[in-house]
């Protein structure tokens, strides 16, 4: 009964979070197809392993790390199934000729990419952060530093307290 | 977008919006694990749903001929659920670069009982594995010396209390570089009031490290042919990590469908993404060496 309740406030946070989920997973795959089916293969490994979440207060943790490691997972099979890595780029970047925020995170490492999404744009903790990437928080404040440096971002003074 | 300003990308960001047909994949999805899930879960109901009903039979004739032992099933949350598990104590710390929470359970006697000698026993093994990590934690810091940053957060769950065993599952994360997931589980079985050990499963004498060993990297390639998201150390170029054998006292637990579950901590046989492992053992690959009253099938 447990169990099935946990599946259930899973299903809820799903529902809940898709828009943020779908974002995250549009960073990596960069067109909506891909996203959508990086965000529903998500749900149901969230759903289908749920025994792996010890904790209520975990869920989220546990949906953002799932969309990540799938993203990563089917990015990395998109790389491998076009014939070079140019031409993945070139098949999205005729998609999107328009430069916006997303074109800009395109510059950074997926991992940077990541922790600065889910800071600045996502509100969440640095030690949730950790938590979602499995790497301490020193190492998730180095990324963010090195996100922003690449964006050549000036930080107003308020976020500024944030990280350091 | 004006440059320099995270404020206008995060707006940006925001504008994308997922199509409204995602909402009914996710349910979709959702829908599918579920019923995978209660596919595998039935049998098991069904026999939980035996027992209860045998339960409540007896309970109905004790509680009607004896109203102390009426006021004591009051306190009983669960059928099934006969023993207590508490906090023993927590160990917590918290520094600049280091934290700690580790609880540790123990079994509780009921009031004016005394534990059985297995009960003690198994308190102890308990013990004795949360203070190795305590240790280990404490090892660290004093190691790191003020330099980079270690966690660890340790919290236990009771996964089985039925009128055959009692399983007690710890689950701990170190956070140290990358975070590292490891798992034990102790089992007291109800009828013997004694611990329940891997071995203990199987014929005296019979090879059962080998048998596993075999049939969990016949079930490792499975998953892995199914699923291309999974990987494990097995059947690789690059042999250095290779899974070999399990251990004699690899953690484990019995799934309500009575099958044998084998749990690996994070990196032992499986890159980190995949976090701890659990390979499902097919009872037909331990029928030959199952002990006469294993609980498997």
């Amino acid at each position: 009964v447990r169990r099935e309740k946990l599946d259930e406030k899973i299903s809820e946070k799903l529902l809940q979070n898709y828009d943020k989920l779908y974002r995250l997973a549009y960073s990596y795959a960069r067109n909506e197809q891909d996203a959508m089916d990086i965000v529903q293969e998500s749900a149901y490994k969230a759903i289908k392993y749920s025994n792996q979440v010890r904790e209520e207060q975990y869920i989220e943790t546990w949906i953002y790390k799932i969309t990540i490691n799938t993203a990563i997972t089917y990015i990395n099979k998109a790389k491998k199934e076009s014939i070079g890595m140019e031409e993945y780029q070139l098949e999205y970047e005729e998609q999107y000729m328009d430069f916006d925020v997303m074109d800009s995170l395109k510059k950074l490492e997926e991992e940077d990419r990541t922790v600065l999404i889910l800071r600045y744009f996502e509100d969440r903790k640095l030690s949730e952060i950790a938590k979602i990437t499995g790497e301490n928080v020193n190492t998730v404040k180095s990324r963010l530093y090195r996100a922003l440096k690449k964006l050549k971002i000036e930080l107003e003074p308020e976020n500024r307290e944030v990280i350091v | 977008m004006r440059k320099g300003s995270m404020e206008e990308m995060k707006k940006e960001y925001m504008q994308y919006t997922a199509p409204d047909e995602l909402k009914d994949r996710i349910a979709a999805a959702v829908e599918r694990a579920e019923n995978e899930k209660k596919k595998k879960r039935t049998a098991g109901i069904i026999r939980n749903i035996g027992i209860a009903v045998a339960a409540a039979f007896v309970f109905t004739i004790t509680v009607n001929t004896n109203s102390a032992v009426a006021y004591a099933l009051e306190k009983i949350p669960v059928i099934g659920a006969i023993t207590r598990i508490v906090t023993l104590r927590t160990y917590t710390d918290q520094g600049e670069n280091h934290e700690a929470q580790v609880a540790i359970p123990k079994i509780q006697p009921e009031e004016g009982e005394s534990l059985t000698e297995g009960e003690k026993q198994m308190n102890q093994q308990m013990e004795d594995y949360m203070s190795e990590i305590i240790n280990q934690y404490e090892r660290d810091i004093s190691e790191l010396g003020g330099e980079g940053y270690e966690a660890v957060d340790s919290v236990y769950s009771t996964i089985r209390d039925d009128d055959e065993l009692l399983s007690v599952r710890i689950d701990t994360t170190f956070a140290r570089g990358g975070a590292e997931n490891l798992v034990k589980i102790y089992h007291l079985e109800k009828a013997s009031g004694n611990i329940l050990a891997l071995k203990d499963l199987f014929q005296d004498g019979s090879d059962y490290v080998t048998v596993l060993s075999e049939a969990v990297k016949e079930e490792m390639r499975s998953e892995m042919k199914q699923d291309d998201s999974k990987t494990y150390f097995i059947d690789q170029e690059d042999m250095e990590d290779e899974f070999q054998s399990i251990k004699e006292d690899q953690t484990f637990y019995i799934s309500e469908e009575g099958e044998l579950v084998l749990i690996f901590d994070e990196y032992e046989v499986a890159p980190g993404y995949m976090g701890a492992v659990e390979i499902t053992v097919p009872y037909s690959a331990v029928e030959s060496i199952a002990a006469e009253n294993s609980y498997l099938k």
